[in-house]
């Protein structure tokens, strides 16, 4: 059932919500999500297209702006926008007929933009400031824009588009030279200056606002070496500084669209191999954490010598250890020398002397005679391992000691370990 | 060629995907722990299958994680200019210290931890925040390769476009200071022996002595 509901599900996650990025786009690969009959739905979108002018001069400056509104908004609000040489879906930029796009409202050069919409009906107005054809003629440029809503992508086309009559330039049409490209980032704090190669115009200024709303100023430019020039006020934080030019002679007055001036983020770094320490002093500290809170636990739960306990009903034999080594070492004397292990054997003829000085350490309760075999006396003051154990606390069988059967469990060692090592003769 | 991105993508594919069936396992074999009749019902196999399942699915993931480490950070470009990819190098230290944390709790424990409530719930919990680690992290990849992650819909998802700027000798430090933890609490605390999978107070179930 679940995955019978993610397959009726799939369909509506389709597209990519998140939108794709400015970029120059033909307009069938703007997503064919938006196209396709069976992922996409009907857009309410309504598209009005405006210019600044309706007669361009050939190379010269105009703006396109387009507006929607009307239209469904998907949870993340996002509208992209196209603005289109023709609708074959193929090579249709407004570049591929001769266009040239300076820049858009987000700063960049593609004819297609997205932007947010907070209100359907207030709708969303992006624009493009572009360089008219060199060709001469009536050019139609269009709209479509790509949006979503209702858990579907949608998709809506203006497929009457706007007419630019592209003429000839006047001789003295006042214009920005071909290849300007204007400030779009700046430093805050610092003022900056605008070289402007502005020709045919007797008057330059440069008109600049807060926002789309704010109000304007106007700076004058002066005309030095350099062509025109303009210092644009500095700004304390990253404010929407907006400026454009507004270039005049006698017979013509010309304007640029508004450019945005945003603050120069600064540059975000770090050093890498500070980051991979860090990864390992907190990888090695958690790992640290863990296994204290697992022992600590394990411990209050008084494990492991009251495991066996808690877990089985075992005998109280069972929780000796098997290796006493250190408990031998603890509580035998000292071993005797071989002239008191002679003295002592030329006074009682049974016992067998032992070369102590020999033995092992770390083996003596394997290679230690049985403490209760009457052949065998231990010298004065030796006390026997077995009785050395019986005055310890108890403690638990070694799993590993060498004395367990191949085929005995865990579980059978623990029961029947002691009394297995007391058949063999071993002590415990 | 294939590019880093796409081994990143599979081996964040095995590494999410055998996480979670580990940490499943382990939520069901703590259930098991708390109810006796669902522990009786569901049998000695089930339960040992269970806990089987956890220990080689989180090893399994856990040994794919440096692979995963390696092809995003190869993947990621210039890594050390971007904040999400600096967060999400340091919360992998994080992720590999729980799991390994998780997979060594379980190894010198021993199955038996499941027949104590308190060591099942310690080792839950680590289960539970390790892989909600791993999906935090798998989160920062959906954001940085589409912009969104499915985490998004959480409410109080953080968000992670500040690194913390720490010099390379206080890091160096803190380095440090993490490995002598690790140190001291390997070889001085005192060690616990594995606990065995017995059966609580049954001596009906003593094995017999010859097997």
């Amino acid at each position: 059932m679940v995955l019978l509901g993610l397959l009726f599900v799939m369909p509506s996650m389709q597209a990519i919500p998140t939108g794709v990025g400015d970029d120059n786009r033909d307009f069938s690969c703007g997503g064919s999500c938006h196209s396709d009959p069976g992922l996409s739905g009907e857009s309410s979108a309504i598209i009005e297209m405006s210019s600044d002018r309706v007669e361009a001069y050939s190379s010269g400056l105009i703006t396109i702006s387009v507006k929607v509104s009307e239209m469904e908004l998907s949870s993340k609000r996002i509208v992209g926008i196209f603005l289109l040489s023709d609708l074959h879906g193929v090579a249709d930029t407004p570049q591929d007929a001769g266009w040239s796009i300076l820049y858009n409202d987000n700063g960049g050069a593609t004819n297609f933009q997205e932007t947010r919409a907070f209100d359907s009906s207030e709708g969303v107005t992006v624009s493009w400031m572009l360089r008219a054809p060199a060709e001469q003629g009536n050019h139609t440029l269009f709209a479509a824009v790509h949006h979503g809503g209702g858990g579907v992508a949608r998709m809506a086309v203006d497929e009457v588009g706007i007419s630019i009559i592209v003429g000839p330039v006047p001789e003295n049409l006042p214009q920005i030279a071909i290849g300007w490209e204007p400030v779009m980032i700046r430093k805050i704090g610092e003022d900056t200056t605008l070289i402007l190669p502005v020709v045919n115009a007797t008057t330059v200024q440069v008109e600049w606002r807060i926002g789309d709303d704010g109000p304007t100023e106007t700076i004058a430019a002066s005309l030095g070496q350099d062509g025109w020039s303009a210092v644009l006020p500095m700004a304390l934080s990253d404010v929407e500084f907006q400026y454009r030019i507004l270039m005049s002679n006698d017979d013509f007055s010309e304007s640029s669209q508004w450019v945005t001036l945003t603050g120069e983020q600064q540059e975000w770094s770090t050093n890498v191999w500070a980051v991979r320490w860090q990864m390992c002093g907190i990888m090695f500290a958690v790992i640290g954490l863990c296994i204290a809170t697992q022992r600590r636990l394990a411990h209050s739960l008084r494990l492991p010598a009251d495991a066996m306990a808690s877990t089985l009903a075992v005998a109280p034999h069972a929780t000796i250890p098997a290796d006493q080594t250190d408990l031998l070492m603890q509580s035998a004397p000292p071993p005797p020398t071989l002239d008191e292990i002679r003295a002592m054997a030329a006074a009682n003829a049974n016992f067998v002397a032992m070369d102590y000085e020999t033995l092992p350490s770390a083996t003596a309760s394997s290679t230690l005679p049985s403490p209760g075999s009457a052949d065998l006396l231990p010298p004065p003051g030796f006390e026997s391992p077995s009785a050395a154990a019986e005055t310890i606390e108890p403690a638990t069988l070694a799993l590993d000691d060498p004395r367990r059967p191949a085929n005995w469990n865990d579980e059978q060692w623990l029961y029947y370990g002691h009394d297995h090592i007391n058949e063999l003769g071993g002590g415990l | 060629m294939v590019g880093a991105a796409t081994f990143h993508a599979v081996a964040t594919e095995l590494v999410v995907g055998s996480l979670s069936i580990a940490v499943l396992a382990t939520i069901l074999r703590c259930i098991a722990t708390f109810s006796n009749p669902l522990a009786r019902k569901a049998g000695a196999k089930v339960l040992s299958g269970l806990d089987a399942a956890s220990l080689w699915a989180a090893g399994f993931g856990f040994s794919i994680i440096p692979f995963a480490i390696i092809t995003g950070y190869l993947a990621a470009g210039d890594a050390a200019s971007n904040p999400q990819v600096i967060n999400k190098m340091i919360l992998s230290g994080l992720c590999a210290g729980l799991w390994i944390g998780f997979i060594y709790g379980r190894m010198t424990l021993g199955p038996g931890l499941w027949n104590h409530r308190r060591l099942a719930v310690v080792q839950t919990f680590i289960a539970f925040l390790a892989i909600e680690v791993t999906y935090l992290l798998g989160s920062i990849g959906g954001l940085l390769a589409r912009g969104e992650a499915i985490m998004d819909i959480l409410p109080f998802f953080p968000h992670f476009e500040n690194a913390p700027e720490i010099s390379i000798f206080m890091s160096v430090v803190l380095m440090l200071i993490g490995l002598v933890t690790l140190l001291v609490v390997i070889f001085l605390q005192p060690k616990p022996q594995r606990i065995t999978e017995l059966v609580h107070n049954d001596s009906e179930r003593l094995p017999s002595r010859l097997s």
